[in-house]
């Protein structure tokens, strides 16, 4: 009976199935992903045959860590160890503007040995090659086409293909590997490894050692090669946005689900009413609707893991990027899928079932469908409105779908208006006219040489010359403590008010943000710890700009030594004798030197880098929301012009035409975007405000919404309304009046 | 009869459902309504009944054969969907309201998009209600009314633009004999005060009994065709209800038939009821 009762309307059951099998298909494909990311680390780190792994304590992945080299030397001299390599991984553009891991290994060391090279040369016996010598992984020759004996250009340097190696992890024969100096000079990080690859002479030691490195290295993290994958932070992330995403496909699953259940167990009302009057049991109608809903999940379910199994199938051929790590698929993936299908099932069929159960046989039998209760008519808005209002549940789940969507739009995109905001303050506030930071690279990796800032200083028109560093460090007491390193007589430093203590002037000082000191206990006198180094708080100050409140200010020199960018800044900051003249002299520096960029500082906003990732990040997401939003919104329309088929029929028979007929079913879906859209602007406002409650580097940002980022969500909203809307209602203005008409 | 015109026409009329087991649902249906006429098309479940009338009210297209309303073949028109607006209003078994919209929403259906302003569909909307006889439940939803009253308010839609011809496919169907008689007696009346020509599908025999004509239909062919009165039996009615007629008369018609004037005979006026209609029309 259930099956029958599921395949009387085939339409709609194929539509639940798409609706569940979506959200499944998101839970197995997002965790295949990030289990594939964990499987890649650890077999990486456990292919170097190393007994322990250092990185430095907090880093978001290994990726990120830094740390001197030369710990590598002294722990070498300690009796528990048989051997250290230092390895620095980097991610890096490539010729074809695609990005490739770089892998800088010791030629010479253990854990290159397990790169196998299966054409061409190891690393270690390269004699008289032209240009610096590389191994492609296997999977990355591929993709790239190349052989051994080809040239590769990597961020402007070039490498000769030695050889293609295959470990058998996907992440590591999708990289390259390059010797250890030529991937720090590559990463701009000379003298700097990711992470260090410890043997000992016997594992017995390991206990000793631990100890030993805890309280000689206090910022460096040890796990053993095969524990290593669960210290990586960004896999927590990846699965913290997996676990987000899939609650998305959860609720619009959810919609789906009820939409159905809700339509079969309305148009059966008579029927119910029937097998009550029979004999039947409130229990067996409860169970009958629970038996087709849960039917309904689990055949979703199925279909949902084989689709996440064939898009990851599809992803890693087609992204380069999560090609590089292989995916993984374990059994209690499929058995979180199909738990949470049984749920939705439950939840989904709970409310139909009950409310079917409780139907008298009578009142079920007498029942004539109408149901716009008896306030609808009150509603202004005519049909549009009223037909939403008809079916409330669905009507509340499906702005639900929309709105999450649309918040993610406008908290994110009132973030990056924030960030924006106050770096636009920081610049303006070093009363540049101009600003300068490298060309095409994201601007935590630009690096102007010190002697480009003296030529621009020595300019006839050049008022003062400032560069600065930003930089995020790892300490004990804030995860991502914002370093700036400014030049204590440059006129630049200035905007950091000293409130207590006084300003900086020399070496081994730091002044400290207001809010940072409060957040980190700080008082003036006290030491702060850096990386290796030890500064001494000389004084606190405010700005005003949350971002820097919760930083602290190094001199220009020290900063470089810690970013491993000696001579070198991130940004310039230039003031002009007569500010007027900003634009022209802009043409000639951009002129004279190509690789950089120069902006006005009132421009800076639109032209940095990072703001421009930023709303690049926003509109993907805007991308992804209206895909979300449109799907749900399909199928409710769909569901909604399939139980009105008869009306639809009867309104053609009435004399409406097919444009009036498409336009109403339309106007049902923009209002149902647009509210949807009102009701995410609020959501995403609340969700900015709370994040800028959370303490650390995202409570620094005050959000901003400026109208455009309203502007946008709302469009969003209503392109989902209509692109959702416009198959529903192009179907209904097809049905051929005597059809629609026939209908049961 | 004589001077009335023709309003609707079939000619070889066949719609074949189907493209494997075909089905004919209509073979071949010759039949005419004059304007004003109220006609019931009766048969078996299953004989083309609505089929017919769907093609009528161009819902749907014949296989082959023409329908011509007005003289003009529907196969001809251009806009059908102004047509079904303007020229035809249908009546269906179930009432077929929108559940969403009161009774009054429901009547303004069907002017929508005719140019009509909103102002004139409110006043419309209203007087066709009024003239159903629910002036008084204008604001309520269908789900708040009576299976009776539901029929009413789709009558009254039926009638929003004033059209020519009305088709109803069983309209009484689905109610008990009393409400029946109700629907069909405003339908009457409708006929009379506005001329509109009805054409209503039943199974009810009391409801054929007072129409024009019935056809009856059996496997998509019409297979007889009753008269069963002529334009004088209104004539008559009349007579028999005024008192100069009564006094004429000194009876009622069945006691005169019970009392052996010949009034009519095989459905036809005999010179006596001719004379007494004469008499009546001089007064
Ligand atoms: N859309 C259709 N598709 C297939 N067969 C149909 C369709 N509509 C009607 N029929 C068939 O045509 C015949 C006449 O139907 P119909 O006109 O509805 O009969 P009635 O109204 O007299 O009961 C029936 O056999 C019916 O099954
Ligand atoms: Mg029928």
């Amino acid at each position: 009976m259930i099956f029958k009762n599921l395949f009387r309307r085939k339409g709609r059951t194929i539509l639940t199935l798409v609706g569940i099998s979506i959200g499944v298909a998101a839970i197995v494909a997002l965790g295949a992903v990030s289990r594939g990311l964990r499987a890649g680390f650890s077999a990486m780190t456990r292919g170097s045959q190393a007994d322990l792994v250092l990185t430095q304590t907090g880093a978001m992945s290994v990726i990120t860590s830094s740390m001197d080299e030369t710990i590598a030397d002294e722990l070498r001299t300690w009796p528990e160890v048989a051997a250290v390599d230092g390895v620095l991984l980097s991610n890096a553009l490539i010729e074809n503007a695609s990005y490739l891991f770089i892998f800088g290994y010791d030629p010479q060391g253990f854990a290159i040995e397990h790169f196998r090279v299966v054409e061409g040369e190891e690393l270690a016996d390269v004699r008289g090659v032209r240009g610096k010598p590389l191994l492609l992984g296997k999977r990355a020759a591929e993709r790239l086409s190349k052989k051994v004996g080809d040239t590769l250009r990597v961020t402007g340097s070039t490498f000769r293909i030695v050889g293609i190696y295959e470990t058998g992890d996907g992440f590591e024969d999708g990289g390259a590997v390059v010797a250890l100096p030529e991937a720090q000079a590559l990463a701009l990080q000379p003298r700097r490894v990711s992470m260090l690859y410890v043997k000992l002479r016997s594992p017995s030691d390991a206990d000793r050692f631990k100890a030993r490195v805890e309280r000689r290295f206090s910022d460096l993290s040890i796990s053993t090669t095969t524990g290593f994958a669960d210290q990586e932070q960004i896999l927590a992330l990846l699965e913290g946005m997996a676990m987000g995403v899939a609650g998305l496909a959860v609720i619009i699953g959810g919609v789906v689900m009820t939409n159905t259940l809700w339509m079969s167990v309305f148009e059966r009302t008579r029927e119910i009413g029937l097998l009550r009057a029979l004999g039947w049991r409130r229990r067996q109608v409860l169970f009958l609707i629970l038996g087709e809903s849960l039917t309904l999940a689990l055949l979703g379910g199925l279909a949902g893991i084989g689709l996440g199994v064939a898009s990851v199938f599809l992803i890693s051929r087609a992204s380069s990027w999560l090609g590089a790590f292989g995916t993984q698929f374990s059994p209690d993936l499929f058995t979180r899928a199909l738990v949470t299908v049984f749920v939705l099932g439950l939840v989904g069929g709970a409310y139909p079932a009950w409310w079917a159960s409780r139907l008298l046989p009578l009142e079920a039998l007498q029942y004539e469908g109408g149901r716009g209760g008896h306030f609808s008519r009150y509603l202004p808005g005519g049909m549009v409105v009223r037909n939403l209002w008809r079916r409330r549940l669905r009507t509340v789940l499906t702005l639900l779908g929309i709105g999450i969507s649309i918040a993610a739009i406008v908290a994110l995109g009132g973030l990056a208006y924030g960030m924006l905001d106050t770096f636009t303050a920081i610049v303006r506030g070093s009363e540049a006219d101009l600003f300068a930071a490298e060309a095409d690279i994201d601007s935590d990796f630009s690096a102007i040489d010190e002697r480009v800032g003296s030529r621009i200083a020595a300019r006839p028109d050049v008022k003062a010359v400032s560069g600065m560093i930003m930089t995020g460090v790892n300490t004990e007491k804030m995860p991502m403590l914002l370093v700036f390193g400014y030049h204590p007589r440059e006129p630049a430093i200035r905007r950091f008010r000293i409130i207590e203590g006084e300003p900086l002037t020399s070496r081994h000082q730091v002044i400290v943000g207001r809010r940072a000191a409060e957040q980190m206990g700080l008082k003036v006198g006290d030491t702060l710890r850096l990386l290796d180094s030890n500064f001494r708080v000389v004084g606190i100050f405010e700005t005003g700009v949350g971002w820097e409140d919760i930083g602290v200010v190094i001199s220009l020199r020290e900063a470089q030594a810690l970013t491993g960018k000696p001579r070198q800044v991130q940004f310039y900051a230039i003031g002009l004798r007569d500010p007027r003249q900003a634009e022209a002299v802009r043409d000639e520096l951009e002129a004279l030197f190509p690789e950089i960029d120069f902006a006005l500082t009132s421009e800076l906003a639109e032209s940095m880098s990072d703001f421009r990732v930023m709303q690049e990040m926003v509109d993907q997401i805007s991308f992804l929301a209206v895909f979300i939003g449109a799907l749900g919104m399909l199928n409710t329309m769909l569901m909604s012009v399939l139980e009105r088929t008869r009306e639809i029929g009867v309104l053609r028979a009435l004399g409406w035409s097919r444009r009036r007929v498409l336009g109403l079913i339309l106007q049902e879906a923009l209002v149902l975007g647009v509210i949807g859209g009102i009701c995410g602007a609020i959501l995403g406002v609340s969700l900015g405000e709370m994040l800028g409650l959370v303490q650390g580097t995202f409570g620094a940002i005050e959000p901003i919404y400026s109208p455009q980022i309203f502007v946008q969500a709302i469009v969003v909203a209503m392109i989902a309304g209509a692109v959702g809307g416009l198959y529903p209602a192009w179907r209904a203005t097809r049905m051929r009046p005597v059809e629609a008409l026939r209908y049961e | 009869m004589e001077n009335r015109e023709v309003i609707v026409e079939t000619r070889d009329l066949v719609k074949i459902y189907g493209d494997g087991a075909e089905v004919r649902a209509l073979d071949g249906v010759n039949m005419a309504v004059l304007a004003g006429e109220f006609v019931a098309v009766m048969g078996p479940s299953g004989s083309g009944k609505s089929t017919l009338l769907n093609m009528i009210g161009a819902l749907d297209r014949p296989t082959s054969g023409t329908v011509l309303v007005n003289g003009q073949d529907l196969a001809q028109v251009r806009n059908l969907d102004s047509f079904r607006a303007r020229t035809v209003g249908f009546i269906f078994q179930m009432h077929n309201l929108i559940p969403t919209l009161t009774a009054r929403e429901n009547v303004e259906v069907p002017m929508r998009g005719q140019g009509f302003s909103h102002r004139d569909r409110r006043r419309r909307s209203a007087e066709l209600l009024e003239l159903v006889g629910l002036a008084e439940r204008m604001n309520h939803l269908p789900n708040m009314l009576s299976g009776g009253e539901r029929q009413r308010v789709a009558v009254a839609r039926a009638l929003a633009n004033n059209p020519a011809i009305i088709l109803a496919d069983e309209p009484t169907g689905e109610l008990d004999a009393a409400r029946s008689q109700e629907i069909i007696s405003l339908m009457h009346r409708l006929n009379h005060e506005l001329g509109t020509t009805f054409i209503v599908v039943t199974h009810d025999l009391a409801v054929a009994r007072q129409t024009d004509r019935v056809l009856v239909m059996d496997s998509g062919r019409i297979v007889r065709e009753h008269i069963i009165a002529d334009p004088y039996s209104e004539d008559l009615r009349q007579l028999k209800d005024s008192p100069l007629g009564r006094a004429l008369l000194g009876a009622r018609e069945v006691d005169l038939v019970a009392a052996g004037v010949p009034l009519r005979q095989g459905g036809q006026f005999t010179a006596m009821g001719q004379m007494l209609r004469e008499v009546l029309e001089k007064v």
